[in-house]
């Protein structure tokens, strides 16, 4: 049962058309992976795809209701959790308050004034459940501005993954991450994703990491599909090879 | 309302707005070009009076040759300032950029105090203009039409200035895109210097060729800074000619206001800030700023 | 941390004894400022917007109260609620249409709405008194005296720093933080800004309507200027001067300010030129406030650390 499907989707900004008659399905339990060249379109799609800006034309339907314009801070009562590209947490507050603030935020419970945040108890175990999940137990008192730019992301997906979401949005993961911070990553994701079997979307730029760990890649390029299918297929695929790969640093 | 009168009103309200436009340009110019809300440029503005009057002792027979020393010395001081102060805060946060200005205001405010009384001071109509013109059977100072030529050549000038010369198309482009001048090898910290000192005397000229129409005493700063917020704001932020047609729309509706409903004839001028900046809030001839959503 | 609070809690309650007349309505000022402070910071320090509005709120209860007692002879405690209601309310109007404006739009637009109302009062001779102001408004009982007044500002002084470190270590003052440190991240966990910013505004406004209340308790009168957008400047300056980051840090710095306007006052009658200098002092040498002048480390602050 495909869990997103995105429908001929387009987008133009003043003229410059960023998205042209798009359309992608996501299996439940997949890890699909967007790739293309900078200005390909991937963060647009991922932005009308988590109602960050509104589509012009198309639809985006998950597990079956139309999202097409449900806006952001909505989407995450679908079952879908997001990261956005350099978006990190939030620096003045520690881990474990960073979590908790995500589950209280997920219950409706932030509009409440007079309790101390982590006085909520069920939130705040749930919270310890999710930042063990992700690996950061140690760390859970640690304030976030201190933290590395690999533990940062994991945090990162830890708000994301508030939640329970049956499919996670991740933009550009790896943006900002050394050589081997990388490897680290991608091994992390594809265990987290595996242990939880949650689905995956997610944009990248390295494209060998996006080879090792997604199940079905598409492959954008100046607002249209070029190319769509498994990592054997688009390696060998000629007018991808042609675009961009082997360009990549 | 009879047609003399009407035209009586609408001179009024086109010298206010001559007033207007040299108090604000500045500003605009400033903030377009170097992202600072100089909470001191009324007090500029004032202190460009306070230097005529000091160099004329009120006496409008040396008006022009003076003029243009008491413009020279606002050009000094904005530079001095833009040197010593302004530079400073350049890259820190609104808040401290709107103290420093700030405390330039209360400091400009004691000076003129200590140095030229805080007593009202005025002028004598300058030569030439010492006459009432007749139009329509309705006198009204001449001056008006001398103010009104003075503010619309210096609108051209600047213009001309920004559109047709090396140096101002340096100016237009700092608005847009600083890193790239930078990177071009422009000297982007003296261009600064000399906007900011620009923009000062202009609003220097402003308070001097007003003079003769509207005395001056220390109070003038703290209202004129916020007239001038106004017009750059009704206008956009960084806009010539959204400068020059605020100031004549506040300049009118404020002299026909004063009609209808004399004692809150400034309240128009805040609810037309309001309105604008609620739906458009860049300004009738600015660029789009970002709006949360 | 603790026994810090204790002591300055001890000294700020024997003080009223320790002073002569004229002392103790210096320290009535300060601490009328304080609650200002404190209050606009609440807003400041969370969401990082600076209002040139909140003289309205500030002048609007104390407006309120005085007219309530001039025109209606309502006794003096009792025109709090509606002094508060009507800082709220000039909160609402102001919050919900400026919030949704960033940086320097939020600030003209909130001043442009604060200029408006001095506008009235200053013009509207036949009912707030115009120029001339509401005077004589002196309150029976303990308001009406120095030392129950200073004894009631430091009791509102204490609510509205409660008010704060409640709401601060709270879901809604997390939420707050987290629209601050990242707009788009709270976002993508489900918080719509708006509401938020929107409610800051208003509990930031209606404290200071509490301050605008112990103002004409403590002068007896009102004026337009306490709607000029100066008041405005007047409590910025506070808080930047204390320190918006410390917890107390604004009202320290509205007790710097008043104190120093005593003492400088007293010499020379050019407290502008003063207060200017010490500004651009500030600004160029000790931007973080006073407060942070006497801290020997500058540490990141991790809420738990707050008393």
């Amino acid at each position: 049962m495909p869990l997103l499907e995105v429908h001929r989707v387009s987008k133009s900004f003043e003229g410059f058309r960023a998205l042209n008659d798009v359309s992608l399905t996501v299996e439940e339990g997949s890890l699909y992976a967007l790739i293309g060249p900078n200005g390909a379109g991937k963060t647009t799609l991922f932005n009308l795809i988590t109602g960050r800006c509104t589509l012009d034309a198309g639809r985006v339907v998950f597990a079956g209701q139309d999202i097409s314009h449900t806006p952001t801070h909505r989407i995450i009562h679908h079952g879908i959790g997001v990261s956005f590209q350099r978006a990190i947490p939030f620096p003045s507050m520690t881990v474990l308050e960073n979590v908790t603030l995500a589950v209280l935020a997920l219950g409706g419970k932030t509009r409440d004034f007079a309790r101390p945040l982590l006085s909520y108890g069920d939130a705040a175990r749930r919270a310890e459940e999710i930042i063990s999940w992700v690996g950061l137990n140690d760390l859970k008192g640690q304030v976030a501005a201190s933290l590395s730019q690999g533990d940062l992301k994991r945090v990162d997906i830890a708000l994301a993954l508030a939640s329970k979401p049956r499919l996670l949005l991740l933009d550009e993961p790896l943006a900002g991450l050394s050589r081997t911070e990388r490897a680290q990553m991608v091994g992390f994701i594809r265990d987290l994703l595996r242990s939880l079997g949650t689905t995956l979307l997610f944009t990248e730029h390295d494209t060998d990491a996006v080879l090792q760990l997604a199940g079905r890649i598409m492959v954008l390029h100046r607002g249209s599909v070029l190319a769509e299918g498994t990592p054997d297929e688009i390696r060998s695929h000629p007018q991808v090879q042609e675009a961009f790969l082997g360009r990549e640093a | 309302m009879t047609l003399p009168f009407f035209f009586l009103e609408f001179m009024t309200g086109l010298a206010s707005a001559a007033s207007l436009f040299l108090l604000a340009v500045g500003l605009s110019l400033i903030f377009g070009a170097l992202g600072i809300v100089n909470f001191a440029h009324g007090s500029f503005f004032a202190l460009g009076a306070y230097f005529l009057f000091a160099l004329t002792h009120g006496d409008a027979s040396g008006f022009w040759h003076y003029l243009l020393l008491a413009v020279a010395a606002s050009l000094v001081v904005g530079a001095v300032v833009e040197r010593v102060f302004i530079r400073r805060v350049l890259n820190r946060a609104e808040h401290y950029q709107i103290l420093l200005t700030y405390a330039l205001l209360l400091i400009i405010e004691d000076v003129s105090k200590i140095c030229f009384g805080a007593d009202y001071k005025s002028i004598g109509m300058p030569k030439g203009f010492e006459m009432p013109v007749f139009v329509l059977g309705i006198p009204f100072p001449s001056y008006y039409l001398g103010l009104v030529g003075l503010a619309a050549a210096t609108a051209l000038l600047l213009w001309l200035f920004l559109h047709r010369t090396r140096y101002g198309t340096l100016v237009r482009a700092v608005t847009q895109d600083r890193e790239m001048l930078e990177a071009l090898g422009v000297n982007v910290p003296l261009l600064f210097t000399v906007i900011f000192a620009v923009g000062i005397g202009l609003a220097g000229f402003g308070g001097a060729v007003s003079l003769p129409l509207q005395s001056i005493s220390t109070g003038v700063a703290v209202d004129a800074v916020i007239s001038a917020f106004i017009v750059v704001v009704v206008g956009g932020l960084g806009s010539l000619w959204g400068t020059l047609l605020a100031a004549i729309l506040i300049g009118e509706i404020q002299a026909f206001g004063a009609l209808v409903l004399p004692e809150f004839s400034i309240v128009f001028a805040y609810v037309l800030m309001a309105a604008v900046l609620l739906f458009r809030p860049w300004g009738l001839l600015g660029r789009p700023p970002t709006v949360r959503t | 941390m603790r026994t810090k609070l204790a002591l300055a809690a001890l000294v700020l309650a024997l003080l009223p004894w320790l002073l002569h007349d004229y002392g103790l309505q210096v320290a009535i000022q300060a601490l009328v400022l304080g609650v200002f402070a404190m209050s606009f910071n609440l807003l400041f320090r969370n969401t990082g917007l600076l209002s040139f509005g909140h003289a309205a709120c500030f002048g609007s209860a104390a407006y309120t109260t005085a007219l309530l007692i001039s025109r209606l002879r309502w006794n003096f405690a009792a025109t709090l609620p509606l002094a508060l209601t009507a800082a709220a309310l000039v909160a609402l109007v102001i919050g919900f249409f400026s919030v949704r404006l960033t940086k320097i739009y939020f600030t003209m637009l909130t001043l442009a709405f604060a200029q408006m109302l001095w506008a009235l009062a200053h013009k509207w001779y036949g009912f707030t008194g115009g120029d001339n102001g509401i005077t004589g408004l002196l309150p029976p009982g303990l308001l009406g005296n120095p030392k129950g007044l200073y004894y009631a500002s430091l009791m509102a002084l204490a609510v509205v720093c409660a008010v704060i470190h409640l709401v601060r270590r709270s879901p809604a003052g997390y939420t707050l933080r987290a629209v601050r440190d990242n707009p788009a991240r709270a976002q993508a966990i489900g918080i719509s800004a708006f509401q938020y910013m929107v409610a800051a505004f208003v509990l930031s406004g209606t404290l200071s309507g509490l301050a605008g209340f112990l103002q004409v308790a403590w002068q007896h009168s009102v004026f337009p200027d306490l709607l000029y957008w100066t008041t405005s400047a007047e409590v910025i300056i506070a808080v930047i001067l204390g320190g918006s980051a410390q917890f107390f840090g604004p009202a320290i710095g509205a007790a710097v300010l008043v104190v120093l306007e005593a003492v400088v006052r007293s010499h020379t009658q050019y407290w502008p030129l003063a207060l200017g200098m010490v500004l651009l002092a500030m600004v160029l040498f000790f931007p973080s406030g006073v407060v942070s002048l006497f801290q020997r480390r500058q540490r990141q602050e991790a809420p738990r650390a707050t008393a």
